[in-house]
């Protein structure tokens, strides 16, 4: 029975395989891009190929094939030119296209070699449809890693799982498919009496399966423990490595690409001018969102911002103010989104910058930001500052106590923040206060006699915050003016000093540095400012690599809030305006109407989840059921093999003796009387006996006599297997 | 001390020797594999290739794993003949066996050819004509057969080739390879010499047919008796006499007591310096015990590199058609110098006594001045370059 499956299973032709491999790779390339009706006419075009190559060479096998007139060189010659024109084509196809979409070069670098290794393997079946070749599996491996950056898998732990455990079956098939092939077809002819024994056919495809399924639940645990290790090595890697990235990138268009994070002052000034028009955020609300957090930054030290949790790389008393935490979703979500993305997502409830314990909770007024992030630019989450939860699609997050989503939000699909009126009051501790008050030494007598003199006799923080802001709005200009320090000054107390045209980096570290001399604890803050709307739908927001921004907050000791203030020229803080009716209509950002609605209706609950459904999620199932029977077959194939006596080539009685012979052995053993290779039954009997008397004066009579019963065994035994038959038991 | 020594060395070399084991096992896929594991790297940068990273990971750890796991363990034996002339293709049967408890899957059996060009060394005395061959398991404690072609490029007796035994499971990430030495020895015969190799060949062919010819007619057949003739008996002469008288068909019965042994002596003496000298001496031993056989005459061959008691004519009992220990004997047949050869071949020749004997020799004459008896034919092989020798001069025998 076994065997006939694997045979059914494993007889499929190469060709048959290799062009499903394909048709995967296919849907894969074809749902990240959205290119389906070309990929899928191309690899059309290419089972039709096959097809018809394969009928002719049914027909002309009799006939003598002709041998090819164009020389080695000259073959060679015409692949090159046949690569290079699939590349150039599809490269050229690709950018027409993606660049009308979006500027972003490393998208549409992923979506142009995407295509073109996906079009090289179907040349490649093309030409050798029965034995494939190696090129394949490079190709298949980039495809997917290609699809995978530009966004076509989850970013989840469940998405990513799948990917991998596809990319083990495809990868393991392909190579054992190509490889056996091109052995027997070069030089490693298949031994003609190979197949004799083909008794055992099963069980080469058995240990195949087996290896697979082992290989494919390591892989999964692999994902897991990555999943977990992942966020801390990131930000151990990134903080050990910030200076040198950001010396890297400066000057260098590659900033663009990603998300502003702006620790370098000046690297938000080469973001706005690399690619000002790619749209960095896509936001669906009611009204303007405004400033929208991206990064925050406690300590400057020459020209640089760091996050205080990523200078703790020891375990000083304030690491335990500082480090990131974790949080686990209270329930699923309950908002609607403008478009059915798949999977439902997890609402997260967020502290207001703590942990919760020393924060007041007021009855608040919710409304909702529904967030796109491109995940090519990186997986930064991007919210208002007075968010009160979010709703993203996640297990868990971890979130810094500045109220910054770190990691744990598959930013591929949409995320939703639900926004306060106000940030919740909580008090401050004397360990964070100092952070927060941070001043480098060197530039520290300068900023204050600069604050003294614009904040002097002002008492309130927001009050200072007002007079700074002012200080930088009236007296100082915008511009993207690149202005260098001399040597050995810090560019802040250059700008300060000579009033030169500045960006907002300068005027929100500034404006941080200033406060914190002056007692106002505060904050330096990077995002973006969302105030763009689409033409054709008010709801949907915008904001491009231009709309990058720098602002500061500040908190203030007698409300016991943190509040934004931005002091760049011409700017002005912007957040969710609020009037009655948003508080009223909103409540806590449940739309109850919506969901009594489809509580209604099972049937389109019903219809909700089938959609709901994504096709990981499913493979990924079949991967977790499909291991359980594999290992059940494996344990009976072990059992009926190894263990069991009467399914083993060793006869019942021939193992009955054996196990019979190994319990005396044992039992002599402990009298030192072990039986040699070299030694018959009779001549270890006659030893047995020999001992028996020689220890006379040594050992009981007992002993004596189980020795002498052994001895008599040995011969019973040795005389019963001569005869094939079962020895008797020793009493 | 130096076990110490020994121990710390292979210790502190061992990353280097696992790195270096790794690089050998690896295969396309598993290269593939590990530049995508290297690019999948990204993800501490925020890129989402985890599972990518994961399942390459998995991949190449576990692959390896695996593959050193189920590392085929097998047991070698051969099938062949004992001896093949020189340049002659030789099927092997390898038999491998299983002595794992787990099968031998995917394993691609090579017979290990040295590469040739890497250093002055001799060239590999047999070589596989044929490349790998692929089984696709043994099952544990199974056997399998595996037929291979040899060729014997060297005279002399020589071990075999070893075997490696490649595993490609699983899924051909990573090869796994067994040398299997072989302790088989196989005796490659010197080659048959033959008429178109070279004009001095043909002289001495038709030297060696001259003489055996004349040993056959030359001496006299004993007439033994008269019998009645039966069916399928050889005739070589009716006694119509005896037919007449007696009315029925009467044979007469001969027998040649003087030809029932033949000595071949081969004097291998003072060739150190000449290699084919010595190659076309055995060769045309060999060419001269093959005709001695096919003529059906007993024959005991002496090489003399052997010692003298190896010979001994009463002790070699074969029939005419056995002619394989001979040729063994020239294939192990080596240079011993001038004296030692005289020595030993004019004892030799004193064993033989008035029996005819053929002595194969680069010399004239053996340097000893006792004349070698009126029974003995030797044949001189011109140790000179033989190219140099006309062929109207290729007759070069010296008769005693």
């Amino acid at each position: 029975m076994l065997e006939r499956i694997a045979k059914s299973i494993f007889s499929i032709q190469p060709p048959a395989v290799f062009g499903l491999l394909l048709l995967t790779q296919m849907m894969f390339v074809a749902s990240t891009f959205n290119t389906w009706l070309p990929v899928s006419c191309f690899y059309a075009l290419a089972v039709l190929w096959v097809l018809a190559r394969a009928r002719s060479e049914t027909l002309s096998a009799d006939a003598i094939q002709p041998r090819h007139a164009i020389p080695r060189v000259g073959v060679w010659l015409l692949l090159f030119l046949i690569v290079v024109a699939i590349i150039a084509a599809t490269i050229m196809w690709r950018l027409s296209e993606t660049v009308r979409e979006t500027t972003n070069f490393l998208f549409a670098g992923s979506d142009s070699l995407a295509h073109v290794a996906f079009f090289l393997a179907l040349a490649v079946w093309a030409a050798r449809p029965r034995r494939g070749h190696v090129s394949m599996l490079p190709l298949g491996m980039i495809v997917m890693l290609l699809c995978t950056v530009a966004g076509g898998v989850s970013s989840s732990l469940a998405g990513q799982t799948t990917v991998g455990l596809a990319a083990c079956v495809g990868f393991t098939i392909g190579s054992q498919l190509i490889a056996t092939i091109r052995q027997r077809r070069e030089g490693g002819r298949r031994n003609a009496r190979d197949d004799d024994a083909s008794g055992v056919t099963w069980m080469g495809p058995l240990f195949a399966t087996l290896t697979l399924s082992m290989i494919m639940m390591i892989t999964t645990a692999v994902a897991n423990v990555t999943d977990r290790v992942l966020p801390g090595i990131q930000s151990d890697l990134q903080r050990q490595l910030q200076v040198s990235i950001d010396a890297v990138t400066d000057n260098n268009y590659v900033g663009g690409m990603r998300y502003v994070s702006g620790s370098r002052l000046g690297s938000i000034r080469d973001h706005l001018i690399e690619n000002p028009e790619e749209i960095a955020l896509r936001v669906y609300a009611d009204k303007a969102p405004g400033y929208l957090r991206g990064t925050v930054f406690d300590l400057y030290n020459t020209r640089r911002w760091y996050g205080a949790g990523d200078l703790a790389n020891d375990q000083n008393d304030r690491s335990g103010l500082i480090r990131d935490y974790s949080l686990e979703p209270a329930g699923l979500a309950q908002t609607t989104l403008s478009a059915n993305f798949g999977r439902k997502l997890k609402r997260f409830p967020l502290a207001g910058g703590d942990s919760g314990a020393n924060v007041s909770k007021p009855g608040v007024a919710i409304q909702t930001l529904e967030i796109h992030n491109e995940p090519i630019k990186g997986l930064t989450v991007f919210l208002p500052m007075s968010t009160r939860w979010i709703e993203a699609s996640s297990e868990e997050l971890l979130v810094s106590r500045n109220g910054i989503v770190r990691s744990g939000v598959d930013v591929s699909r949409p995320y939703v923040a639900g926004v306060a009126e106000r940030l919740p009051i909580e008090t401050m501790d004397a360990g964070r206060r100092e952070i927060f008050l941070d001043v480098p030494k060197q530039i520290a007598p300068m900023l204050e006699n600069v604050t003294r003199s614009i904040c002097d006799q002002q008492a309130t923080a927001r009050v200072k915050a007002e007079s700074i802001s002012r200080y930088f709005q009236d007296g100082f200009e915008y511009g993207l003016n690149r202005t260098r320090s001399p040597g050995g000054v810090d560019p802040l107390e250059h700008f300060l000093n000579t009033r030169h045209i500045a960006h907002c980096e300068y005027f929100a570290s500034a404006t941080v540095l200033m406060l914190r001399t002056v007692g106002v604890p505060t904050r330096y803050i990077t995002g973006y400012v969302v105030d763009e709307v689409n033409d054709e739908d008010n709801r949907l927001w915008y904001a491009r690599n231009r709309d990058a921004h720098a602002w500061v907050e500040a908190f203030d000791d007698a409300s016991g809030q943190w509040f934004a203030v931005e002091s760049t020229p011409g700017r002005r803080y912007q957040t969710l305006v609020w009037d009655d009716a948003s508080a009223a209509a909103s409540g806590d950002g449940s739309s109850s109407n919506l969901e009594n609605e489809d509580r209604t209706s099972y049937f389109s609950e019903a219809v909700g989840w089938l959609f709901s459904i994504r096709t990981t999620d499913s493979l990924l199932s079949i991967f977790r059921l499909a291991q359980l029977p594999l290992f059940c077959v494996l344990a009976f194939l072990l059992w009926t093999k190894y263990l069991k006596p009467g399914a083993s080539h060793v006869d019942l009685i021939d193992q009955q003796s054996l196990k019979r012979l190994g319990r005396v052995d044992r039992r002599l053993r402990k009298w030192s009387l072990v039986r040699r290779s070299d030694e018959t039954l009779y001549q270890f009997a006659q030893r047995v006996a020999d001992k028996a008397e020689n220890v006379a004066h040594a050992a009981s009579p007992d002993q004596r006599r189980a020795m002498r019963s052994a001895a008599r065994w040995y011969r019973e035994y040795a005389d019963a297997r001569y005869q094939g038959e079962l020895p008797p038991v020793l009493p | 001390m130096r076990h110490l020594v020994v121990t710390i060395g292979k210790v502190l070399l061992s990353p280097l020797r696992l790195l270096l084991s790794i690089r050998r096992s690896m295969t396309a896929s598993s290269v593939t594999l590990l530049l995508i594991g290297i690019i999948s790297l990204n993800i501490v940068w925020g890129y989402p290739w985890m599972g990518l990273f994961a399942a390459s990971l998995t991949m190449l750890v576990a692959g390896w794993v695996i593959s050193r796991v189920m590392r085929p363990n097998l047991a070698l034996d051969f099938s062949l003949p004992n001896s093949v002339p020189v340049d002659q293709p030789l099927p092997v049967t390898i038999h491998l066996r299983n002595r794992s408890r787990l099968p031998a899957m995917d394993l691609m059996v090579a017979v290990i050819n040295d590469k040739a060009g890497r250093r002055a060394r001799p060239s590999q005395a047999i070589r596989s004509v044929d490349g790998r061959q692929s089984v696709s398991l043994i099952r544990p404690d199974g056997r399998r057969d595996v037929v291979v072609s040899l060729i014997g490029s060297r005279r002399g007796i020589h071990d075999l080739p070893a075997i490696s035994v490649e595993s490609m499971f699983p899924f051909h990430l990573f090869r796994s390879t067994r040398r299997l030495r072989a302790v088989t020895q196989i005796a490659i015969t010197p080659r048959l010499m033959t008429g178109d190799d070279d004009p001095l060949a043909k002289a001495l062919l038709d030297t060696l047919g001259g003489w055996s010819y004349r040993l056959l007619a030359g001496d006299a057949l004993d007439y033994t008796g008269s019998r009645e003739y039966q069916v399928g008996m050889p005739v070589r002469r009716w006694d119509f006499a005896s037919w007449a008288r007696l009315g029925r068909p009467i044979v007469r019965e001969f027998q040649s007591p003087s030809i029932q042994s033949v000595s071949i002596i081969v004097d291998t003496g003072g060739l150190e310096n000449d290699a084919d000298a010595l190659e076309r001496l055995l060769s045309l031993a060999a060419t001269a015990v093959n005709d001695l056989s096919r003529k059906q005459v007993r024959a005991a061959l002496y090489v003399a590199s052997e010692p003298v008691a190896s010979y001994a004519p009463s002790r070699h009992p074969q029939s005419t058609t056995e002619t394989e220990p001979m040729l063994i004997q020239l294939a192990a047949a080596k240079v011993v110098d001038r004296d030692t050869a005289d020595k030993r071949i004019r004892e030799v020749l004193d064993h033989v006594g008035q029996s005819p004997a053929l002595l194969l020799s680069t010399r004239a004459a053996l340097d000893s001045d006792q004349p070698i008896g009126a029974n003995v034919t030797m044949i001189r092989i011109d140790a000179a370059q033989p190219k140099r020798v006309p062929a109207t001069r290729g007759r070069k025998p010296a008769h005693a």
